[in-house]
């Protein structure tokens, strides 16, 4: 009976009830649309950071996090790909020789960071070999070829085809020099990298800094799908056991990275709430009215015997299936709005200028949403808990009403 | 102790200071069980006030109300509602039916609530509405009824779970002579089979004339109480 009279009330209102229901619902989709497009971001992020960097999950030498000494080597590297290779959901595996050099042309010199890296494997997984803006990128040929960032070469006044010194410590500590010619010039949009980084080919790393050919600074594993990093790093861990090789999570590589995703998602929660609150005073009002407008009929099913508690639950099913209906078709309309920006993407090109970087890395301006379940499951539960909270108090105003005074009244 | 209901120096005032309304100045009444009693009196004199304090919609400022020797003054909102499905039908001068159940489903809720069985509720129910002659008019809602058959509902809806007390209020006020005196005759009728206490206030001659008891309320107070109908004098 209750829900027949809750059900036939929302009929009956069809006005208010569909206010009502729109607000939930534009309230779901807004927060569904919000929560994926900011997913789909930090998804774009961080896979473009860790496919540049040492991937979702790296190995290293255990004390290389602590000190970031070209010594500090990974060993029997051939052993730890071809465990990696065994692992599904392992698309790319990189091999990586990093470590600190000055590099000085004719107009200058600077402090850089080198990448010793295989240009075919780059290649398939980094964004970094699609943004040449002059020359071409890496070949495994090159043995003295370098690819620098379009701000260093700019400072330095290099080109394609110029040549440079580099100088640096090897493994031994030795002070070595190596002359390198540019083959390329990149462009990422984030100073960290364009005036920072340049990338050799790895054998040439491994002559320069004196490192075996079965020794790397990393090597990282490139996964079809973040939501297998956990898998994956528990996997490799079990088999890499016993070696002396740290296996972590691109957490622990990019902490400054990690922990502005951390934070940046409690503004993200904040922001979302804030809507939720502005939606909720929308619902509250409209079950408040609807409750202030039947007190007549509130107050006969009391004196006819109805007790307080009942007609309380008689109010919170009548939010109840506000709050259902309303989340329901949010979700819906959530989902489809942010399934269409999943597959064509939000161009923020206008908003953004080029070179906006977060904690050093380029963010693209063109958002793909994320859709995930879990997206869904939180904002659902969400909202159908706040549209129950806030039932409470039109429910509980419901259950005071004067009986006298109403029911005198024509 | 078989006073049905018994009022000891009710008083009822309404607002406070200078907007002070005494709408009750110390009444004392007794009711016994099977009584078809008239309340009548000018408009203002506490009619409405008076009822709705022995029904439990309102509590007296000072005095006791004992419902079969139970003094109500002291029981909770819930214990009252119990009181009130259990024991007290109310018929109401604006009918007030719940507008989105119909003819059938208003009567029926006081048995629902009672929880009594299905089909105890059908069989009952369809008899009252017979008797109330709303045969055929079950499944309309309130708005698709006039005042009189609207009230009607509320008649059957009031004495459906057969309560020791119902307490009218205007029930005529609003409804033409002959639907009135069709309704007064059935009321009259679950008087005198069932023993139900009724206990209405009017204005109305037609319902005065019925009165077995009649009490006079003036300015809140009782200014005559005697047997009898009130035509009389
Ligand atoms: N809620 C209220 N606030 C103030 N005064 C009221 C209220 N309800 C009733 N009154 C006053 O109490 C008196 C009795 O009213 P009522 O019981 O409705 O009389 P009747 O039913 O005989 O017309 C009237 O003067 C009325 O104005
Ligand atoms: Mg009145």
């Amino acid at each position: 009976m209750i829900v027949r009279l809750a059900w036939r009330s929302l009929w009956r209102y069809r006005r208010r009830t569909s206010i009502t229901v729109s607000a939930i619902a534009v309230g779901t989709a807004l927060a569904v649309f919000f929560v994926t497009m900011a997913d789909g971001m930090y998804k774009k992020l961080i896979d473009e950071a860790v496919r540049m960097g040492a991937g979702y999950v790296t190995v290293e030498h255990p004390d290389y996090s602590r000190d970031l000494s070209i010594g500090l080597v990974v060993t029997g590297i051939s052993s730890v790909i071809d465990e990696a290779r065994r692992i599904p959901g392992v698309t790319g595996i990189k091999v990586l020789i990093q470590g600190q050099a000055v590099i000085s042309t004719a107009g200058g010199s600077a402090g850089v960071g080198i990448f010793g890296i295989d240009p075919e494997t780059e290649r398939t997984v980094s964004p970094l070999a699609d943004r040449i803006v002059d020359g071409r990128y890496l070949e495994g040929a090159d043995e003295r070829g370098v690819i620098v960032g379009a701000s260093l070469a700019e400072r330095l006044k290099l080109r394609p085809g110029k040549k440079l010194v580099l100088t640096t410590n090897d493994a031994n500590g030795e002070l070595v020099n190596e002359m390198l010619r540019v083959t390329g010039i990149f462009r990422m949009g984030m100073e960290e990298a364009d005036g920072f980084l340049v990338q050799v080919p790895l054998d040439t790393a491994r002559r320069i800094f004196g490192i075996g050919p079965d020794a790397a600074t990393r090597v990282g594993l490139v996964l079809a799908s973040p939501r297998d990093q956990s898998r994956v790093l528990e996997d490799l861990r079990r088999r890499l056991a016993g070696t002396e090789a740290a296996v972590l999570p691109w957490q622990a590589v990019m902490p400054d990275l990690a922990g502005f995703m951390a934070v940046d998602k409690g503004f993200n929660y904040v922001f979302q709430m804030i809507i939720m609150v502005i939606i909720g005073f929308t619902i509250l009002n409209t079950i408040l009215m609807s409750v202030l407008e039947r007190t007549r009929e509130f107050a006969t099913l009391m004196a006819i015997g109805t007790s307080p508690l009942r007609l309380r639950l008689q109010v919170a099913v009548e939010s109840l299936f506000l709050g259902a209906t309303g989340t329901v078709l949010g979700l819906l309309l959530g989902g489809a709005l942010s399934w269409y920006f999943q597959v064509h993407g939000i161009d923020f090109s206008g908003i953004y200028s080029d070179d906006t970087t977060i904690v050093g890395y380029a963010i693209d301006p063109l958002i793909k949403n994320h859709v995930t379940a879990g997206a869904f499951l939180l904002v659902g539960a969400f909202v159908l808990a706040l549209t129950l909270v806030i039932g409470l108090y039109p429910s509980w105003r419901a259950a005071r009403i004067s009986l006298p005074d109403v029911l005198r009244s024509r | 102790m078989n006073d049905m209901v018994k009022l000891e120096k009710v008083v009822k005032v309404y607002g406070h200071g200078a907007t002070e309304v005494q709408a009750l100045r110390g009444v004392d009444l007794a009711l016994e069980a099977g009584e078809f009693t008239v309340v009548m009196g000018p408009s203002g004199s506490g009619k409405t006030t008076l009822l709705n304090i022995i029904g439990s919609l309102d509590r007296p400022t000072r005095g006791r109300v004992l419902i079969d020797g139970e003094d109500t003054t002291r029981l909770s909102a819930s214990s009252l509602s119990r009181l009130r499905l259990t024991r007290i039908g109310f018929v109401f001068q604006a009918y007030n039916l719940i507008p989105v159940l119909t003819a059938y489903e208003n009567a029926e809720y006081v048995l629902m609530l009672q929880g009594r069985r299905p089909d105890e509720r059908r069989e009952k129910i369809m008899g009252l509405l017979r008797t109330v002659g709303l045969e055929g008019m079950e499944n309309r809602f309130p708005r698709e009824l006039s005042g009189g058959q609207q009230q009607r509902v509320a008649i059957a809806r009031a004495i459906a779970s057969e309560p020791e007390l119902v307490l009218a209020d205007e029930p005529t006020a609003n409804l033409d002579s002959g639907t009135a005196a069709s309704l007064l005759d059935l009321m009259a009728q679950l008087n005198e089979e069932k023993g139900a206490t009724f206990l209405f206030s009017t204005h109305d001659p037609q319902v005065m004339r019925r009165a077995r008891r009649t009490i006079v309320l003036h300015d809140g107070e009782i200014a005559a109480d005697r047997h009898g109908p009130a035509g009389d004098e």
